[in-house]
């Protein structure tokens, strides 16, 4: 390759693959220049086959990209799946050391015994959601007289004729409800496709489950062989910070859901079971979901009078702040090595991007991520 | 001290036309491949297609039957077989739309005689809700009969096409075999792939995978036949489609021809027919043994292929999901072959 000719003028050619000159590394910060030639014009160029596998690279990801996006609801599943499984992981290890099962065996009761108490719970609170929606309807002129008595916003309430309308849409609901061909139809389509995703999700988790140490090992055959301590590395860096991440997200979610079950029962807040799924689900919502989750319980509470919504509300950020300061930190650690600032930015990004979903995952992803950085940079520490 | 020269750094005039020149071939590259879309399905569909029926072609072929002759029996026997399929569906849909129109009212009006959902029915007169439902639904799933026409020949249309390909593609599949062994004795740069060796392997696991779900679904359709359960040939598809998913696809592909055996047959012909396909699962089990042709365990075979079987269902309903477990199977081939020791 032709080098320079500072005396026919013609470019220095510097490919892509070598390096013209040794280089003199400096300690002052400067960047570093050739040794022993005074500066001039240096011309790069990048041979075609180097550029044809950036533009390859370029276009393939593109492609991947679009393909991504037609298989939208399998990347969601499968990113679910994936937070899961990495949360059960060590519950199957256990359960295989414990039973001397095989790992398909130590699944299949893990799996097991988690459906079953998703089934119990279920069990427990849909008949007692019917039965308290059912006496709302009875409930609710009371409900409404009292609202008008409210100190700040009773009159308001009573000038537009509020109760009247909430009690004119409590009675025509059933009717409305059952007329409506076309949205029956539209609910019992949407509940489908959701069970349909459920049901997706719950697979790849087992697969993963049962398969996940085979695909690891798997993916480090297939990689070069100098990448694959690198590589080892950084999965367990971010298995860490997603498992504890998913375990701890679980427990509180439960916590929170109990706590609004226990304070909804003290108070006498009707549709309490409804309140604590509300809470529960919410709590997997980073920062934002303590309060919407409370928000339903206090918003129940306040059809049986101000007073226990006030009560409610209050005991519920009592309980948020015993969450935040106590059983955080004991039950996910420092897992998340993420200041509360920049977990609100992502959740709320997560939450432009891909809805409630994206809320969910975005915090365990750019965690994910913040730990493969901290890794690579030498800062990793065991969480 | 002498001051510092900063170096200035120019970009070959020829370095910027070859970023030209790349950049605009990417980007039209990226244009065709966006608009192609739909011709691409076809052509990775007919390569899928042809990947397949390969093997039937060289079963033939080995037993000294012409390459030309060969080829013939495979695609008339394939194309015969999708005609009888597709004959037996329709007709079994006609069938039982036909027989729904009758028993649907009746079965609604038996339920709201009595019980909670009478006063439901003197307010929404469910009966005839349910008449003008089930009247409607061909109108709702496939529009007018002008767009259902239109839609029938346009589909009919891609079938032609995608077929064409298929055989067209069955016929090169093998110099295409032959090339790319000719590449790895010359040395070329994808050696340390073994990429023939993967295709190979990839196709056969691919075929072992569809075999197995066809005689499955073969085996459903028959004992559905000969237990006297409506559209046997829907319940074999049916089969034959969900044994491609892994695990819940055992499930749901017996789903229906054991619930209709259990609700609507004698007891002892539903017997006979649930150990039928017993014995049949059992079969494929000890043949996929005997045939060595399982994965070896380090290879996640189960969740590849439901992720595959998901996400091509996503991307080209049925048809999709066949076309991307088949791919799967494929891609595993090479990255088995890549990552093998040379």
């Amino acid at each position: 390759m032709p080098k320079s000719s500072r005396r026919t003028g013609r470019p220095v050619r510097v490919s892509a693959e070598t390096s013209v000159r040794p280089v003199v590394p400096r300690s002052d910060g400067v960047p570093p220049v050739p040794a022993g030639r005074p500066s001039y014009p240096r011309f790069i160029d990048i041979g075609w086959s180097s550029l044809l596998t950036v533009a390859a690279l370029l276009v393939g990801i593109l492609v991947a990209y679009d393909v991504a996006r037609a298989v939208n609801d399998a990347v969601v599943h499968l990113l679910l799946a994936v937070v899961g499984a990495l949360a059960l992981d060590r519950v199957v290890g256990l359960v295989e050391r414990w039973t001397r099962l095989r790992r398909a065996g130590a699944v299949a009761v893990v799996v097991s015994l988690t459906t079953a108490l998703l089934a119990g719970l279920a069990l427990l609170l849909v008949p007692a959601v019917v039965e308290q929606g059912g006496r709302l309807g009875d409930d609710a002129p009371a409900v409404l007289d009292d609202l008008v008595q409210l100190p700040v916003v009773g009159q308001a309430l009573e000038e537009n004729q509020v109760p009247e309308q909430v009690q004119e849409w409590l009675d025509t609901f059933p009717d409305r409800f059952s007329s409506d061909a076309e949205g029956l139809l539209g609910t019992a389509q949407a509940a489908a496709v959701q069970t349909a995703g459920a049901v997706q999700t719950l697979l790849l988790l087992v697969l993963l489950l049962a398969e996940g140490p085979a695909l690891v090992a798997a993916a480090r055959q297939v990689m070069p062989a100098d990448w694959r301590p690198t590589a080892d590395r950084l999965a367990r860096s971010v298995y860490v910070v997603i498992g504890r991440y998913a375990v701890g997200s679980i427990v509180l979610a439960v916590i929170a859901g109990v706590a609004a079950f226990v304070i909804g029962l003290a108070l006498s807040v009707p549709l309490v079971p409804l309140a604590a799924l509300w809470a529960f689900l919410w709590n997997f919502v980073p920062q934002l979901g303590g309060v919407v989750g409370g928000g339903m319980l206090v918003a129940l509470a306040l059809t049986t009078g101000a007073g226990p919504a006030v009560t409610a509300m209050v005991v519920w950020l009592i309980y948020m702040q015993l969450e935040n300061r106590i059983v955080q930190p004991v039950v996910v650690g420092r897992a998340v090595q993420l200041s509360p600032l920049t977990t609100m930015v992502v959740a709320l990004i997560g939450v432009a991007a891909a809805g409630l979903l994206g809320a969910v995952l975005a915090i365990p992803v750019v965690a994910a991520v913040n730990a493969a950085r901290l890794e690579l940079r030498g800062d990793g520490t065991q969480t | 001290m002498r001051a510092r020269t900063p170096q200035e750094v120019r970009l070959a005039p020829v370095f910027a036309v070859r970023v030209a020149v790349i950049a605009v071939g990417a980007v039209v590259l990226l244009i065709v491949l966006m608009r192609a879309r739909l011709v691409l399905h076809w052509i990775v569909t007919a390569g899928a297609a042809a990947m397949l029926l390969d093997g039937p072609v060289r079963g033939l072929i080995e037993r000294r039957v012409p390459r030309a002759l060969a080829l013939l029996s495979v695609t008339l026997g394939t194309l015969a077989g999708a005609a009888l399929l597709t004959y037996g569906v329709v007709d079994a849909v006609v069938d039982q739309y036909g027989n729904l129109r009758e028993a649907a009212p009746a079965a609604v009006a038996d339920l709201v005689r009595s019980g909670p959902l009478a006063d439901l029915d003197r307010r929404l007169d469910l009966v005839a809700r349910t008449s003008d439902l089930i009247d409607q639904a061909p109108e709702r799933l496939f529009g007018t009969p002008a767009s259902a026409a239109r839609t029938a020949a346009e589909r009919l249309g891609e079938v032609v096409l995608v077929i064409t390909l298929t055989v067209f593609m069955l016929v090169a599949y093998e110099r295409f075999e032959q090339r790319l062994m000719r590449m790895n004795a010359a040395g070329h740069p994808w050696r340390w792939v073994g990429i023939d060796l993967g295709v190979s392997d990839g196709a056969s696991g691919a075929r072992h995978v569809i075999g197995r779900a066809v005689a499955l679904g073969a085996v459903t359709a028959l004992v559905a036949q000969l237990a006297g359960v409506p559209a046997p040939v829907v319940l074999g598809l049916w089969m034959a489609w969900w044994r491609l998913l892994p695990v819940l696809g055992l499930v749901i592909g017996h789903a229906p021809l054991v619930l209709l055996l259990i609700t609507d047959r004698p007891r002892t012909v539903a017997a006979v027919a649930l150990l039928a396909l017993i014995i049949a699962e059992e079969l494929v089990r000890l043949v996929d043994i005997r045939t060595s042709v399982r994965p070896p365990p380090h290879v996640p075979m189960a969740f590849l292929s439901a992720l595959a079987f998901m996400a091509g269902f996503e991307l080209g309903g049925v048809t999709g999901a066949v076309v991307v477990v088949v791919l799967a199977h494929l891609a595993v081939g090479v990255l088995k072959a890549a990552a093998a020791p040379t």
